[in-house]
């Protein structure tokens, strides 16, 4: 049976609700002053498990893999400096409480102040270019807290760089640091308060950061590449499609099965690890065929929204969750260049 | 043998009554003469002769300008019935032709009455040709995949009025199949696929038909007791229709309720095959009044029993 | 007042809304409506419960546990989509099954059930001239009923639907066995449907909704404001659009059809997408599992085949939604090798 996911990039129905598969493969970007043409890359490294408490603090690296974080990009930060990191937990600090005394935003129970802290979580950066990851934790002092009470955690948050595009991070004037990937989790009001104060200090800006269908196809390729090492236990995928009301379509794959699929597209000159697109998207297409050949259902109709593993999820609207530390550096890699791409001037 | 009379009936029949005409006006009698032979037309001339026939006189005259006047406004309302009927052919021809929603004729409000008579015509009509359809067993099929698949409508009267259809999609291919359909779950549709649908088709359909005409009967009736009877309760019913449990009560205050059961076990019927009564009072049940019920409920729809009853006082 | 009588009592005044309460205890009736009436049913709903207690206290001085848990039923059977309802169906039925009515079945019910286990409390209602409503409290050798969990059954004499709330594995076979008994039929299985609304999955289910069937009148189609095109071309999409819509229609109903949220297809048939010759070689199926949800899963699908968004005609698997009834399939291969599918019902 022929499918027409696989002929769907040559040949265009008369109605199409699909977007095309590709999308733009390049993207004109201005940073501070210069232009630069970014493009998405073709091929990325395949993933391999490393063992990233060797290099980074494990307590630090449960605080990243903890949690379910909501993306933005931040444009650079104008002489943001890591060896000021106590100084800025001390302001940040001040201004909520300030923005509580007026009352505009935080209202959070019955806390009478809040804890803010800013550390370094070194060992995340890949490059030399790369800044170092700064992790921000607000605490809550409960008004009626006994002394030995430990601080309930109310908030977190991290600017990251993994393996940032050396153009981009060339062309950056001086005193301009560059974490583009702002992960947050915790009350929506405090993420704004966080991101105002950030813009204050920093003469930066933050944005709402999704993930189209190509980046949560790269994370469903690449995930489920490390089966044979980490145990996927499943892929999922979720779609909607635009009826009348909305259909979702869950579509989970056993991991052996899902695993052999990609293996099998995977192509002979490119074991010498690195994935091409092309074979994430056949892998794909073979997903997705095999679906339309029970039900019939253009699944292109409608919009990828969410990537699962037992490794981690991400979502259509840029939520992410890692559950495995181990591909920390595959996974944001990935993110930071969605950032980057995502970013304005 | 043949007899005479019946090879010439012309002439023996000139021969024998010839002499009985009653002759009034001499043009009509040429005209018998010409067709009855010639003794009559000798004796009319005899007639004439002896001067019998009766000459015109001036009292006739105004007797015929009586008569042309007559003429003349009959002549006026035919030519008037003339023009109605030419109009009613043309409505008439329009609404076969379909296009009778003319909004001019409505607003004006011509020929509303023809028209109204028209189309209620036309719908007794179509509804005749569709009972007659039915009647010898016409069923409305419709292909719908060529040679292999096609639907059959059933449609279900209650007291002239057309109530479900149902419907049946079968499949010829290989044996004959039900591929789907909207016939109650409960209706014993398997038994009647195992006995009929292979070997005969007609006989299937007419059984299924009468299932679902039985059926029909059935609910419609609960419908009417529910609507008609106030005095009476329905307690039980199912979807098949064939369980019906109804609290009835006494025309006096005082009276005891009674609970009546009617089972329906021929699903083909619409009358019970069994008929239970209950009451505290246990002398109720076998009162003459309520053994003279029981026939009742056997023999006529169950809201006719009880309208019945209600009249005779057995319930409120 | 006892200890579980009070906390039955309290958990129906929490979950009944505030502005239900009033009437699901005058339909209740151990209040007097005059009583009612000076109730402020507006304030907290712990209140609200002390207020209704000394009423029920004051007015039938022996309130007991069973008059609570009518109370929980009428509420529950005005408001039966809490949760999941699974439908199950009875097989094998005896000659007689059409005598089975409903005092003879709740004699029978209980006294089957009471044989099968000790500790049940069983409370059964006839709400409307069909449904029967069922609650049973489960309880063990060594614990009294659980009031706070109760399984609801619901079941339509003379047929063979019984619909199933808050049933656990251990107690199915129980439950099973005695409707079996009291309905008098051989044997009983699950339907493979479950779904948020009763009276969806009921009318599913005995088919009471609007079915669509080819007929000789063309099916009027709505009125849509598009761009002039070329005449021709719109003839063609119109017509193919009223194609997808009649075989939409054929297959998911039209007009108001029961709310189904789910349904969910076990593959477990061999690959066979297009060009990748390493896995459709493979003799192993490839394993998915496929679950297609919406706030009304019919109306989505018909919209998806009707727009175009699905190949007609449509598929046996998704059209056997309606025609078995089902939302629940495990899909293999007819022998290996074969291309075409059978549906195996999962055990």
């Amino acid at each position: 049976m022929e499918s027409p996911v696989t002929r769907l990039p040559t040949r265009r129905r008369t109605k199409s609700y699909g977007r095309s598969c590709f999308e733009a493969s390049s993207r004109f970007a201005y940073t501070s002053g210069q232009l630069t043409i970014l493009r998405i890359p073709t091929t990325r490294e395949a993933p391999r498990a490393r063992n990233i408490a060797e290099r980074v603090d494990p307590e630090q690296v449960t605080l990243l893999i903890k949690n379910e974080w909501k993306l933005s990009y931040v444009t650079p930060l104008y002489r943001f400096r890591h060896t000021h990191l106590k100084k800025y937990s001390k302001h940040l600090s001040a201004f909520i409480a300030a923005e509580k005394q007026q009352g505009t935003a935080v209202e959070v129970g019955l806390e009478t102040g809040y804890r803010v802290t800013f550390s370094t979580v070194l060992g995340i950066a890949e490059t030399d270019e790369d800044a170092e990851t700064v992790f921000i934790q607000i605490q809550s002092k409960p008004m009626f807290a006994a002394t030995g009470d430990a601080l309930k955690v109310v908030w977190s948050g991290w600017l990251t760089c993994v393996n940032g595009s050396p153009e981009y991070l060339h062309s950056l004037l001086p005193d301009f640091v560059s974490l583009p990937l702002f992960c947050s989790s915790g009350p929506e009001n405090i993420t704004v308060v966080v991101k105002s104060w950030f813009e204050k200090m920093f003469d930066c800006r933050f944005g709402s950061l999704g993930l189209d269908s190509t980046s949560l196809q790269w994370l469903c390729a690449l995930w489920t590449g490390c089966h044979p090492d980490n145990n996927i236990r499943y892929l999922r995928l979720l779609w909607t499609l635009p009826t009348q009301p909305p259909l979702d379509v869950s579509y989970t794959v056993n991991p052996q099965d899902a695993w052999e699929l990609w293996n099998s597209v995977r192509q002979e000159d490119s074991v010498d690890g690195t994935v091409g697109i092309d074979e994430v998207k056949h892998f794909m297409a073979g997903l997705e065929s095999h679906f339309f050949r029970h039900f019939k259902i253009y699944l292109s109709s409608g919009t990828l929204r969410k990537v699962s593993t037992a490794l981690g999820s991400a979502q259509q609207d840029g939520k992410v969750k890692i559950l495995c530390s181990d591909y920390l550096a595959t996974v944001l890699t990935l993110l930071t260049e969605c950032a980057i791409l995502k970013m304005p001037i | 043998m043949m007899t005479l009379s019946e090879r010439f009936p012309g002439f023996v029949r000139g021969v024998s009554t010839g002499g009985s005409i009653s002759i009034s006006r001499p043009g009509r009698d040429m005209d018998a003469a010409r067709t009855q032979g010639v003794f009559s037309h000798l004796h009319l001339l005899e007639r004439g002769a002896l001067g019998l026939i009766p000459q015109e006189d001036p009292a006739q005259n105004d007797r015929v300008d009586d008569l042309k006047a007559v003429i003349h406004t009959l002549r006026a309302r035919r030519d008037e019935l003339r023009v109605q009927a030419d109009r009613t052919r043309e409505l008439r021809h329009s609404i076969d032709k379909g296009d009778f929603l003319d909004e001019e004729d409505y607003r004006t409000g011509e020929n509303s009455e023809i028209r109204a008579a028209l189309l209620t015509a036309k719908q007794t009509e179509l509804k005749k040709l569709l009972k007659a359809h039915h009647l010898i067993g016409g069923y409305d099929l419709i292909e719908t995949q060529p040679g292999k698949r096609f639907c059959v409508s059933l449609h279900t009267a209650y007291e002239g009025t057309y109530c479900t259809t149902y419907h049946l999609e079968l499949d010829l291919t290989r044996t004959v199949q039900v591929v789907r359909h909207d016939v109650p779950p409960s209706m014993p549709l398997d038994t009647l696929v195992q006995q009929n649908l292979q070997t005969n088709l007609p006989a299937f359909l007419h059984s299924l038909s009468l299932h679902l005409n039985a059926l029909t009967s059935r609910q419609q009736q609960i419908v009417l007791v529910k609507d008609q009877i106030k005095s009476v309760d329905v307690l039980e019913s199912n979807q098949l229709c064939s369980v019906l449990v109804l609290l009835c009560r006494g025309p006096k205050q005082q009276d005891p309720e009674t609970l009546v059961t009617l089972l329906y076990r021929d699903l083909t019927s619409e009358l019970p095959t069994q008929v239970t009564v209950e009451s505290e009072d246990d002398a109720l049940p076998n009162s003459p009044q309520w053994k003279k019920s029981k026939t009742l409920l056997l023999d006529q729809p169950v809201h006719k029993a009880l309208e019945i009853m209600n009249k005779t006082g057995v319930i409120a | 007042m006892d200890e579980t009588t009070r906390t039955v009592l309290q958990r129906v005044v929490r979950k009944v809304p505030a502005t239900r309460l009033r009437e699901v205890l005058r339909t209740w009736g151990r209040v007097p409506a005059r009583q009612l009436d000076l109730l402020d049913f507006s304030t907290s709903k712990f209140v609200l419960f002390e207020d209704v207690r000394s009423l029920c206290e004051v007015n039938s001085n022996r309130l007991t546990l069973k008059h609570v848990c009518e109370l929980e039923m009428i509420y529950f059977i005005g408001n039966p989509a809490q949760g999941v309802w699974r439908a199950c169906h009875l097989t094998e039925p005896d000659d007689d099954v059409m005598t089975v009515e409903l005092r003879q079945f709740k004699e029978q019910f209980k006294a089957r059930l009471t044989e099968l286990i000790s500790n049940v409390s069983v409370k059964i209602k006839k709400h409307d001239d069909e449904a029967v409503w069922i609650r049973i409290a489960w309880g063990d050798h060594f614990h009294r009923p659980n009031q706070l969990k109760p399984t609801y059954v619901v079941h339509h004499l003379q047929t063979p639907y019984v619909f199933v709330y808050n049933l656990s594995t251990k107690h199915k076979p129980l439950l099973y066995q005695a409707l079996v008994l009291a309905t008098r039929h051989g044997s009983m299985k699950d339907s493979h449907l479950s779904g948020k609304s009763l009276t969806s999955i009921r009318d599913f289910l005995m088919r009471s909704y609007q079915q669509a069937f080819p007929t000789k009148y063309a099916r009027p189609l709505q009125e849509k404001n598009t761009a002039p095109t070329n005449p021709n071309i719109e003839k063609e999409h119109a017509e193919q659009e009223e194609k997808r819509l009649q075989l939409a229609c054929e297959a998911f109903g039209e007009g108001n059809v029961p709310r189904l949220e789910t349904a969910t297809y076990k593959l477990e048939t061999r690959y066979r997408g297009s060009g990748n010759e390493t896995l459709n070689n493979r003799e192993e199926p490839f394993r998915a599992l496929i679950k297609f949800s919406s706030a009304n899963l019919l109306v989505s699908l018909n919209h998806c085949v009707s727009a175009g968004m699905a190949e007609t005609p449509v598929t046996p698997l998704l059209s056997s939604i309606t025609q078995k009834g089902k939302n629940y399939f495990v899909i293999t291969d007819k022998g290996s090798g074969n291309s075409s599918q059978s549906m195996v019902q999962k055990k």
